[in-house]
């Protein structure tokens, strides 16, 4: 019996590990992820299949003038952006059924007010293909005026919108809330020199987070990367510890957003609300854990989870909560979330408890090797469940 | 259902179907003034082409597709609410993701309710959470008496007040928010934004 049960396991093993051996995998990514000046920006798509080898990869884009909807309803801007006098472009790369990576690379030259989209495909010698999802995102100087065409007369007003930066705009679900993204706005900080310094700055920590990184504290955003939009929003907030400011335009434009974090150099403690939409924090970019900085906070303004550290804000609204006023109600949702009760501690003195596996923790451990575990970790499952399910919040 | 997805489907592959043949530009070439596609590269000894380029119908433009589906006419609305004070901070006229706008909505922990009304009709609510509690990294939990908050309400005609409610800090007022559709109004005086 136990032969038996070792030789079906190998098999497993075996069938896991060649998994779909024939079909490509193929990632692609935009660089800049944003720049709010004229550049060029490069779309390259990797992909890799080692038995057959890839034989082609295409890139799909369309192009046009990032506007502010016009056109849909009159002398109404929007906050999310349109695109007029679309154009599409691409191209292809063929290749001699190469068994290890390739990319394939378009640039393309983006003047003011850009809005892209691409998506991207390829193909092995055995006619096996994958696609990437659609992504758009803006470049060149942003848009600051809505001009609306009235009555034979050309009206403008100030105006400004999201300006997406990761924004998945592939099939449109039936459920046309769209609310199946978490919304994550980035905004700078007053303490930014520039407005460069902060998309040079959120640059590394978006592709830490979503594309390139490869330490445990990012695998839940690389590996569900698809449930995130990414935006930068407009000048008008200020963060200094737990006191936030929104000025217009970003009072305004933030209301697209589900969690807003303003982005600061300076050296103050960060703080950010606990809640689940419409919170908001602060992140610091120049650490050297800018990314996994960003991704605690995150924990608490997208996801409304507590730190699991003394000292820090133990409490939490997640679901089920990560941080409990009992050890009967750590124990109870421990259970209830086929987790041992004999891992709920108390967190110090503070009267507050948690389920700690002795594994590092996002809401506790300051070290890239810490994750979403025990009771986060489910709570970010259900939320998963929740976006999955056509409503994040 | 079906036979609507497969139309969505059917829809947003063509947007990003091979580009071929009726070329609108020059390869390389400039397509619009403000974009340009530059040569292609291939890794690994691989060939690459740009495709010529063509024009695109907004119907069949996802970034279109996706903005029509999903945004509405609404009212966007920033409050400083301090204790039980509340004060208009900005008024906007704006198109809003209806998805911002809900009634419906759940939320967990402190929230802020917010009540459209022309006169005494209320044309539209929403629930947003309210952010009292805060978690200041190495200092603990902080509970911010004084916040902003930036809420959406969908509203296809002038909204005159909106209240807040926020029960966290025993905050409600009734704020004047007629100064959203100035502009619109200004404009176009026979513009469904001005008030009859």
């Amino acid at each position: 019996m136990n032969k038996l049960i070792c030789l079906l396991g190998s098999l497993l093993a075996a069938l896991v590990l060649s998994g779909c051996a024939g079909v490509p995998n193929i990632t692609a990514v935009h660089d800049p992820l944003y720049r709010a000046e004229n550049h060029t920006s490069t779309i390259t798509v990797r992909a890799t299949e080692t038995r057959d080898g890839i034989a082609e990869i295409s890139i799909s884009a369309i192009v046009g003038e990032l506007t502010a909807c016009e056109s849909m309803s009159p002398l109404v801007p929007s906050l999310i952006p349109c695109r007029a006098n679309a154009v599409g472009m691409g191209a292809v790369c063929i290749f001699p059924n190469v068994k290890t990576q390739v990319s394939c690379s378009l640039p393309i030259a983006l003047g003011d007010r850009r809005l892209v989209t691409y998506t991207a495909s390829t193909r092995t010698s055995a006619n096996r293909t994958a696609t990437a999802s659609a992504v758009t995102y803006a470049g060149g100087t942003p848009l600051t005026q809505a001009t609306f065409h009235v009555l034979g007369l050309t009206i403008t007003m100030p105006w400004e919108t999201a300006r997406p930066v990761i924004w998945r705009t592939d099939a449109p679900s039936m459920n046309t809330n769209r609310a199946d993204k978490i919304d994550l706005g980035l905004v700078p900080d007053p303490d930014m020199p520039n407005y460069r310094a902060f998309t040079d700055d959120l640059q590394p920590m978006m592709l830490a987070l979503f594309y390139t990184d490869t330490n445990p504290y990012t695998a839940w955003t690389r590996t569900f990367k698809n449930m995130y939009n990414v935006w930068a929003g407009p000048t008008g907030a200020n963060g200094e510890g737990c006191t936030r400011t929104f000025a217009d335009p970003a009072a305004t434009v933030r209301v697209a957003f589900d969690g807003t974090a303003i982005l600061h150099r300076n050296d103050f403690r960060d703080c950010a609300s606990i809640s689940l939409g419409n919170g908001a924090g602060t992140a610091q970019t120049n650490l050297g854990d800018s990314a996994w900085v960003l991704q605690h906070e995150s924990g608490h303004f997208l996801y409304g989870l507590g730190d699991e550290y003394v000292g820090g804000g133990n409490s939490s609204i997640s679901t089920p909560k990560n941080v409990y006023s009992s050890k009967a109600s750590c124990d109870s949702n421990a259970t209830a979330n086929s987790l041992p009760t004999s891992q709920c501690v108390q967190i110090g003195t503070t009267g507050t408890w948690r389920n700690d596996d002795s594994q590092d923790t996002t809401m506790e451990d300051r070290v890239l090797s810490s994750d979403w575990r025990t009771l986060s970790g489910k709570a970010l499952g259900n939320m998963l469940s929740k976006c999955s399910n056509g409503s994040c919040y | 259902m079906k036979l609507r997805n497969a139309l969505v489907m059917l829809i947003v592959l063509s947007a990003f179907a091979p580009l071929v043949a009726s070329a609108q530009a020059p390869l390389g070439q400039a397509t619009q003034p403000g974009e340009r596609a530059l040569a292609p590269t291939a890794s690994d000894g691989g060939r690459a082409e740009l495709l010529p380029a063509r024009p695109v119908a907004p119907d069949a433009d996802p970034v279109m597709r996706l903005v029509t589906d999903t945004m509405v006419d609404g009212l966007v609305i920033s409050v400083t609410i301090d204790g039980a004070t509340v004060t208009l901070d900005s008024a906007v006229l704006a198109r809003v993701p209806r998805r911002q706008t809900r009634a419906d909505r759940a939320v967990e922990g402190d929230q802020v309710r917010a009540t459209a009304s022309i006169g005494n009709q209320v044309v539209a609510t929403t629930v947003v959470p309210d952010n009292v509690l805060n978690a200041s990294e190495g200092a603990g939990l902080v509970r911010t008496v004084k916040r902003q908050i930036s809420l959406a309400l969908a509203a296809d005609q002038p909204v005159e007040t909106v209240t807040i409610d926020a029960p966290a800090t025993n905050a409600r007022a009734t704020l004047d928010v007629r100064r959203a559709y100035t502009r619109a109004c200004e404009a176009d005086r026979s513009s469904k934004w001005c008030r009859r």
